[in-house]
């Protein structure tokens, strides 16, 4: 094998490590990988903004990713750090995500549950996207200073990964939501000017929305939970949909 | 040692007694395990009468005579006074105990003591999608 193909081959075989690069090149302001192999810390990569992991099982090969399993139940991965609160991006941000339910039934079980999670105190801010209540529903919610936009698409059944991604931005006037890499829904105008309010501890979750009382927990795989302190273009996110 | 779900229920326990019994079956468990699903977790009913935990516990950990021991502690009575009534259930076997004419406890080994991980998931995630509201997983 000569350089040239090795070199080429080089990012086949390191897989994930190729996609972290992807994601760092774009300058996010928080990245959880979630490929931790032990251990309770969620390592954040940008700012060692870790979060913590409760009762997630680590390590699971579920190709491309190695990645947690949420049970459905009693696991979370808490995010909450003043540092995140203090650079929580209110007016203009992204996330990212990449999840992947247990099974064809979660999709149809009745429940909400959360991939990603942000609320501030008094709820005057949340960045969330979850599955929702109703039969193969994903909803995408961002609210800034109690004004909520929501985007919702219905339908889906899907047991593989999908990338999910919501960019917002208060200067553009724009909430939009991307499953793989192609926006859903419509185009979201007349955001709220987001308040001073703080993160809160306790809703500020990979995996759930809330963690006392818990509710809502994620039940499948989730990985590369990413935050942006500006809305991606549709170019990034259909990037960021590929491995 | 074996991994898997526990509830169990307070009725008629005082909220001290209550906390004594949840603060000491938290510490259960292996807590030192490099992965945070052995390690002791739970989740809490809205109204706070009813713990799902969920660890690699000791297999003698929550044995119905352990459980019936530490609620006689509670009351500070021998523990033949603490009397166990087992009926079974869909998602395993129920234990009622009760003291001085009162059941006080009910305990639930999700697929039955000593079950493996995945038959103990899928029966709490089965009890839990049929209660719901109580739990607070409805949501958005």
């Amino acid at each position: 094998m000569n350089k040239t193909k090795l070199l080429s081959f080089w990012p086949v075989v390191m897989g994930g490590r190729s996609y972290a690069t992807k994601i760092l090149s774009l300058g996010p302001i928080a990245y959880w990988p979630l490929n931790d192999l032990s251990g309770a810390a969620a390592v954040e990569k940008v700012a060692a903004r870790n979060g913590a992991y409760t009762g997630v099982d680590l390590a699971q090969s579920q190709p491309p990713f190695t990645c947690p399993l949420f049970d459905g139940l009693n696991d979370f991965c808490n995010i909450y750090s003043a540092g995140l609160s203090g650079i929580n991006p209110k007016s203009e941000g992204s996330l990212s995500i990449w999840g992947k339910v247990a099974n064809a039934g979660v999709w149809t079980d009745g429940a909400a549950r959360q991939l990603f999670s942000m609320v501030t105190a008094g709820a005057n801010e949340r960045i969330a996207i979850l599955k929702g209540a109703a039969a193969g529903t994903v909803t995408f919610t961002n609210t800034q200073g109690a004004t909520v936009k929501t985007v919702s698409a219905n339908g889906y059944s899907f047991t593989t990964w999908a990338h999910f991604c919501m960019t917002w931005s208060k200067t553009a006037d724009q909430v939009k939501a991307y499953l793989n890499g192609a926006q859903v829904g419509a185009t979201q105008n007349g955001l709220g000017a987001a308040s001073g309010q703080a993160l809160l501890v306790d809703q500020s979750n990979i995996g759930a929305q809330d963690n006392t009382p818990l509710g809502t927990v994620w039940n499948g795989w989730l990985a590369h939970a990413t935050l942006f302190n500006r809305a991606l273009t549709p170019t990034e996110v259909l990037s960021l949909s590929r491995t | 040692m074996s991994r898997q779900y526990y509830g169990i229920e307070s009725l008629n326990l005082t909220t001290a007694q209550r906390q004594t019994r949840v603060d000491a079956l938290q510490q259960l468990g292996a807590n030192t395990h490099p992965n945070p699903s052995h390690r002791n977790h739970w989740r809490v009913r809205l109204d706070n009468l009813a713990v799902i935990f969920e660890a690699e516990f000791n297999d003698e950990d929550w044995t119905v005579n352990a459980i019936r021991l530490q609620l006689a502690n509670i009351f500070g009575v021998n523990v033949s006074q603490v009397t166990v009534t087992t009926t079974s259930s869909a998602y395993g076997p129920l234990v009622m105990l009760a003291y001085n004419s009162s059941n006080r406890l009910r305990m639930t080994a999700f697929g039955g003591l000593l079950a493996i991980w995945t038959e103990s998931h899928a029966l709490a995630l089965d009890y839990l999608m049929a209660n719901l509201a109580e739990w607070g997983a409805i949501g958005a």
